[in-house]
């Protein structure tokens, strides 16, 4: 199988079937309690924790992971002393951790991970510390429910009579609100908020609706779990769709379709019952005190060869339906092959993977047509809002070359770990650059800006971008050096030409302060003595708060400006010279209008 | 030397009081009817006993020890569990075995024993027939049985129900006054039962023990009746 034979893939699956296994079990508990939204309520408070932890440089997912158990056993002491509360602390804990979240975030004025990431995760690119993490909290999980099976049957079926038993009923539901909290929030990173809660409740839906005994819905929940995330894992690398929408979408299937099989088979039972057939009367007999001689078996033989059938049929259904998805990756596959390396005994062209548009220009440039450069975040979606593909994921593990900007594109740092090849040149084409803060980003309320990656927007600084890229192609093909040093020099020419006209048209403007959507042009602005005043912050999903709006509309207004700037990503055919062309025309535009006026 | 003493016991809800001067004492292998009008605070009184609550003021003690040596078994039916309604998943052997799942015995494999007295608890109540159905498919009355049921296949010390009668047909409530005289006769267990039809069961009861609503209002305990030969058997 193509697909396994990358290492990001072997880990996907094996960092998804320990979340698969030990979530599926939990969800089984969690939905008898009444606790189905947990987990997604523990997500998010550990959404917040690890966004404190980044605001105050401690650890995040250490921080993430301390706040997930804070909230957990928090629900737990509102659920035992405030019993008509329980549902509400769920909300409120919820709200509260979501909320806090974005404000943490967004006071990391920096471009970040970008929230989608969080809602489904990278499952593709799990670096191998939450590997690590995710292995030890499954060990202990596994742990608790296998040595604590029984009295955690007796509570969750009923607490009063556990603790009349003399369950340490308190001490038990404590310790299992600390274990959801230790699995969810080492879960989260990996497959994100929202495919943590559907594998905690849709498999264990199921399951509890099929099985007739509380093993086998451990069993079967455990079963949908692993086949889910596996035929979901397949079938995102067969058809190139994000594996974690992908997984929660296959969950969704197997539930409804169980749902629609029990039904049917429920509703031909009745038609046999109507006609007269094989019912068994389910009628008690009547007390009976006297002592029974004992006829019992050792054991209850009949339940555990059936459960053990069902445990081996539910297996060979997961293995059968992944293999099957599989195959279908295989198929994928090979077409992808194919258009690689054509020619047999020719030399192999210098395949390159670029992140998005612009490093794809640079590249394409400087290669020329000696390297097949492919762009990875499709034109008019936001670098960092995108996530690799398992599909994309090969790609990068197959370059010999990745060039990307750098803090833009949230995915690149697990990326690279995760498709991890000795001998790839990865060219981060803005480190160094970025470091110092641009004087034209205005912060109206003086917080510190973060590193801004829009380097590329200086015609400047983008000469030595190219010069990066430049060097990171001859050191991964040698033997061209000559020949990207000259495509280079070429290209740095055209830019410095630009450079100049930028100089000349803007230099007399009498008007030095433009207004843009979000603050991409800071470099720009300082090169050309320039102020630049943004609405958004150094992200374009960065929303202004309300006293950042008033502040750049007084501006707007006692300067009298009348135009605003944005960059046009919405475009579908984001390709050839559009982005040069954005950037001629938006000098244009502003040298024109600045001469128009003469002010 | 009393299973269960309670005495000068004060407890409420709200900071009001509902139940005052409880004091009653309650030896090894009896039978006890606990009974009084309804909303007389019963199944508070149950859950004061067992430990459930805990008493404002007075003082409630249960032997440490059961008859086996160990520490004491109490095996309580309450007057309705909600996770029967809410699909709990598990068939009636799982269910009542899991009344032998004790402190010591979370690890050990169920042996002969475990099988033996689940065996015998779900034939005592008539459902061992039926032992493989899910607990969801069961009447109310059914449901009821499996949980006496799983009470008793704990070998219990001390047997607490509340209301266990509610609904039974005639011949059920006979059968089933029967099996508890049987737990306090053949195995020397005590049993504390909540209930309303007192004509019915004082023949096979040893005391009575009644909540009564005094002048102000609130509930105190509790005119104890020893039945032993005051009625005369009312047996079909």
């Amino acid at each position: 199988m193509e697909m396994l034979h990358y290492d990001f893939m072997q880990r996907a699956f094996l960092a998804g079937a320990l979340i698969a296994l030990v979530a599926s079990a939990l969800g089984v508990y969690l939905m008898l309690r009444r606790q189905a939204l947990m987990a997604d309520m523990l997500s998010h408070v550990s959404l917040a924790g690890i966004a404190a932890g980044a605001y105050l440089h401690w650890n995040p997912t250490l921080t993430g992971f301390a706040i997930a158990i804070v909230g957990a056993v928090a629900v737990e002491y509102v659920r035992r002393s405030y019993k008509t509360y329980s549902e509400i602390s769920v909300a409120i804990i919820m709200v509260g951790g979501l909320s806090s979240a974005v404000i943490i975030m967004n006071l990391n004025q920096s471009v970040n991970k970008s929230f989608s990431s969080y809602l489904f995760g990278s499952v593709v690119a799990v670096n191998r510390t939450e590997l690590i993490l995710m292995l030890a909290v499954s060990v202990l999980a596994a742990l608790f429910f296998i040595l604590m099976r029984r009295p955690l049957y007796q509570m969750t079926f009923d607490e009063d009579t556990a603790k009349t038993s003399g369950l340490p009923v308190n001490w038990l539901s404590l310790a299992f609100s600390v274990v959801t909290g230790m699995i969810v929030a080492a879960a989260m990173p990996i497959v994100g908020v929202l495919l943590v809660s559907s594998l905690v409740v849709l498999p264990a839906a199921l399951a509890i609706r099929l099985a007739s005994s509380f093993s086998m819905a451990i069993v079967f929940s455990m079963a949908f779990g692993l086949g889910g995330v596996w035929s979901g894992l397949s079938a995102s690398y067969a058809f190139s769709t994000p594996p974690g929408a992908t997984i929660a979408l296959i969950l969704l299937a197997i539930l409804l379709v169980g749902i629609g099989l029990k039904k049917g088979a429920l509703r031909a039972a009745k038609r046999k019952s109507r006609l007269g057939q094989n019912v068994a009367a389910a009628e008690e007999a009547p007390y009976e005190a006297a002592r029974f001689s004992s006829t019992a078996r050792v054991a209850d033989k009949g339940g555990v060869a059936r459960m053990k059938s069902y445990l081996a049929k539910a297996a060979l259904a997961a293995l059968a339906v992944s293999m099957a998805l599989a195959g279908c990756g295989q198929g994928g596959a090979k077409k992808g092959d194919a258009n690689a390396g054509t020619d047999a005994g020719a030399q192999r062209k210098l395949q390159v993977a670029a992140s998005f548009y612009p490093m794809y220009e640079f590249a394409s440039q400087v290669a020329g047509g000696l390297a097949e450069v492919t762009l990875m975040v499709p034109g008019g979606v936001e670098p960092h809002d995108w996530e690799p593909t398992p599909k994309d994921m090969a790609l990068l593990s197959k370059a010999d070359v990745f060039v990307y900007n750098g803090i833009v594109e949230s995915w690149a740092g697990q990326a690279i770990s995760s498709a991890g090849r000795g001998d790839r040149v990865d060219v981060e084409a803005s480190a160094g650059f970025e470091t110092d803060v641009p004087g034209g980003e205005q912060a109206p309320d003086g917080k510190p800006a973060g590193a801004d990656p829009h380097v590329w927007l200086s015609p400047a600084l983008a000469q030595r971008e190219v010069e990066r890229i430049r060097d990171g192609l001859s050191k991964a093909d040698p033997a061209h050096a000559a020949d990207f040093e000259a495509n280079a020099e070429a290209y740095i020419a055209k830019l410095r030409q630009l450079d100049a006209e930028f100089r000349t048209a803007l230099g007399p403007a009498k008007r030095k302060t433009f207004v843009t959507q979000h603050a991409a042009f800071g470099y720009l602005a300082r090169e050309y003595g320039l102020t630049q005043l943004p609405i958004s912050g150094l992200s374009p999903d960065q929303e202004p708060t309300p006293a950042q709006m008033a502040s750049v509309v007084k501006e707007i207004q006692s300067l009298g400006i009348s135009t605003i700037f944005f960059r046009g990503a919405g475009r579908p055919e984001g390709r050839g010279d559009d982005r040069e062309r954005d950037r001629r025309e938006d000098g244009r535009a502003r040298s024109d209008r600045r001469s128009d006026e003469g002010r | 030397m009393a299973l269960v003493a309670m005495e000068q016991v004060v407890f409420g809800y709200d900071d009001v009081p509902s139940l005052e001067d409880v004091n009653l004492e309650i030896g090894a292998g009896e039978f006890v009817a606990v009974t009084g009008p309804n909303g007389a605070s019963k199944t508070t009184l149950l859950r004061l006993m067992m430990g459930l609550l805990a008493p404002w003021k007075g003082k409630i003690s249960l032997a440490s020890r059961g008859k086996g040596g160990g520490k004491l078994k109490i095996g309580y039916v309450p007057q309705q569990i909600s996770a029967f309604n809410s699909g709990f998943p598990s068939s009636i052997l799982e269910f009542v075995r899991s009344g032998r799942y004790t402190k010591g015995s979370w690890l050990r494999k169920m042996n002969a024993r475990d099988h033996e007295q689940t065996e015998l608890a779900l034939k005592q109540v008539g459902m061992w027939h039926l032992r493989h159905r899910k607990i969801g498919e069961l009447s109310g009355g059914q449901k009821q049985r499996i949980c006496i049921a799983r009470a008793l296949a704990m070998e219990p010390d001390l047997l607490v129900l509340d209301e266990p009668t509610t609904g039974m047909d005639r011949d059920s409530r006979f059968g089933f006054y029967e099996l508890m005289k049987t737990q306090t006769e053949q195995y020397g267990r005590t049993v504390v039962m909540v209930t309303h039809g007192l004509d019915e069961v004082s023949p096979y009861l040893d005391r009575i023990v009644e909540l009564e609503r005094k002048e102000d209002g609130k509930w105190r305990c509790c005119t104890t009746t020893s039945c032993r030969g005051h009625f005369s058997p009312a047996r079909s």
